[in-house]
């Protein structure tokens, strides 16, 4: 089945040959190789690229939607389940407890993602489950679950490549697959990292160029822009951290993550021509 | 634990005009009782009870770095030899068991929760020879960090050497948890099960910040997020003290 997918135009328009796998109709042979250096007249626009978004939805066909960001080079993919029939435990019954969806989260670096710890294993280890936790607390305040009683609605997250800041960039794929599903959300979630090393006294945006390094503290910050409300906040601390300095670093990372609901949030309405026209063929 | 929706209602009107179901006031801790020492075969242990939340904490070190080694199957050569005379530091390895709550699900989220918290909270200790910490948990009401954390601590002061203390004060973790316009420490499992959003959050003895996250299916503002933090930070100070002078009296 030949399904065009729309590639949105407003961002980096170069970096488009590395999506060619995953985009039907490109000629491959036509695009520049992996191994040429770039032009030094575009370096400096290589590292404004490294600050910008890439998204992508209904990558995955057999879903009820799904999403793809990538944020540099860490590239995450989310696909979307559901409603589908609830996981029925001991304690649950049959009035409260149903009344709202579950939402249910799973995590999973891919083997070859990680730069630095070599091959992931099959099994998700305790941060990957810690991820998990953090995007189930993170999206549920913006879903509407209760419009969905007596279901589950499952998230699966893969981390396809991680050159820093997956679990900001993985909240953004989420909430792009969640819309894509056609979920009913109260507002666009998305999230930023910043990051200082040890020792240092200014925080930085974390971007997707592979250049964090374990030694240093991370504030991440999941925000709803609309609403102007906090969804969840995770401070990795690599030295004692005084309380205003986190605070302050959560003030910093609100900036990113307005820029990034404005970029997603123009990305979705673009794509919106595109859905008419295939209903109409439909 | 299921509540009717009457019962969440009753709980969230009552903490509106600062009164608990168990009449404390919102930022008041249970009774809590720390015993230490009560098994043999671990390097240091601590019980901590606080309200029917009950934990057990056992801390072992590994006597013999090279023993370690050569269970992880490494040869008996040279190199081997030399590499063990360099010293070499490692982080503290924190296991969190809830098998006493049941099996379900829910029982091992929370050990996993536990588990990452606490993993956290030890991060930036390093020891020189291998030490486990395995949390045992005997009875589940509410607060499960805090007082895992004290527990902890408490044995960590006990197993490590003062050597490694004197540098880095070990952290403690205060939980506060926002139910509709008040904050509230130390909830209850009743309490937990209202509470739209909590900030955890891990503070050494010189009140810096060594962990903080935020919990649960609610969102915050900003300000509420940071006053939550600063009545965290307070209320671990005030958990040091405490746990200070009952480790002393002890000793």
């Amino acid at each position: 089945r030949n399904s065009q997918l729309p590639i949105s135009d407003h961002v980096m328009p170069l970096d488009r040959y590395r999506n060619t796998a995953l985009v039907d109709g490109i000629d491959v042979r036509a695009l520049p190789l992996a191994g040429d250096s770039p032009a030094p007249a575009s370096q400096g626009k290589q590292q404004q690229q490294q600050q910008q978004h890439w998204f992508q939805r209904r990558l995955v066909q057999d879903t009820v939607g799904s999403g793809y960001v990538e944020f540099g080079d860490t590239k995450v993919l989310c696909s979307v389940h559901g409603p589908i029939e609830p996981k029925r435990s001991v304690l649950t019954d049959a009035g409260a407890e149903q009344s709202r969806a579950q939402l249910q989260v799973y995590y999973k670096l891919a083997p070859f993602a990680s730069h630095q710890a070599g091959r992931v294993s099959y099994l998700p280890d305790e941060t990957e489950r810690r991820a998990a936790s953090f995007l189930q607390d993170t999206l549920a305040p913006s879903l509407r679950l209760d419009r969905l009683p007596k279901s589950r609605i499952e998230l699966h997250c893969l981390v396809l490549e991680d050159a820093g800041c997956c679990l900001a960039t993985a909240v953004n794929c989420a909430c792009l697959a969640l819309v894509d599903a056609g979920l009913e959300m109260y507002d666009l979630v998305t999230a930023a990292t910043v990051c200082r090393p040890v020792g240092a006294t200014d925080w930085q945006l974390e971007v997707g160029d592979g250049s964090n390094s374990c030694g240093s503290s991370s504030v991440t910050l999941a925000y709803m822009r609309s609403l102007r409300q906090v969804a969840g906040m995770l401070v990795e601390a690599a030295e004692p951290l005084q309380p205003r300095v986190v605070s302050a670093a959560c003030r910093i990372c609100e900036d990113p993550c307005k820029m990034t609901h404005s970029s997603l949030r123009q990305f979705l309405l673009d794509c919106l021509p595109a859905d008419d026209r295939t209903a109409k063929i439909a | 634990q299921l509540l009717s929706e009457p019962e969440r209602q009753y709980i969230f009107d009552s903490v509106q005009d600062a009164v608990r179901i168990d009449g404390r006031q919102c930022l008041a801790y249970r009774q809590a009782a720390l015993r230490l020492d009560l098994l043999c075969y671990a390097t240091a242990s601590a019980q901590v009870s606080l309200g029917e939340t009950d934990v057990l904490v056992s801390v072992r070190e590994e006597d013999n770095p090279g023993a370690t080694a050569q269970q992880q199957g490494s040869t008996g050569s040279v190199v081997a030899a030399a590499q063990q005379q360099q010293p070499v530091s490692h982080p503290v390895s924190v296991w969190v068991d809830c098998s006493c709550l049941g099996s379900g699900p829910e029982q091992q989220q929370l050990a996993d929760e536990a588990q990452a918290h606490l993993s956290s909270l030890y991060r930036c200790l390093r020891t020189p020879t291998p030490v486990f910490v395995d949390i045992l948990l005997l009875g589940y009401d509410g607060d499960l960090l805090d007082a895992a954390s004290i527990a902890a601590s408490a044995a960590l002061m006990r197993a490590l050497p003062a050597s490694l203390l004197s540098a880095q004060a070990l952290p403690l973790f205060a939980t506060v948890h926002r139910i509709g316009s008040q904050q509230i420490v130390d909830a209850n499992q009743l309490e937990e099960s209202c509470s739209m959003a909590r900030v955890t959050v891990g503070v050494d003895s010189n009140g810096r910040l060594v962990a903080c996250q935020t919990c649960g299916e609610g969102s915050l503002q900003f300000e509420s997020m940071t006053e939550m933090i600063e009545t965290g930070v307070r209320k671990a100070m005030m958990l040091h003290d405490s746990v200070a002078k009952l480790v002393a009296r002890v000793l």
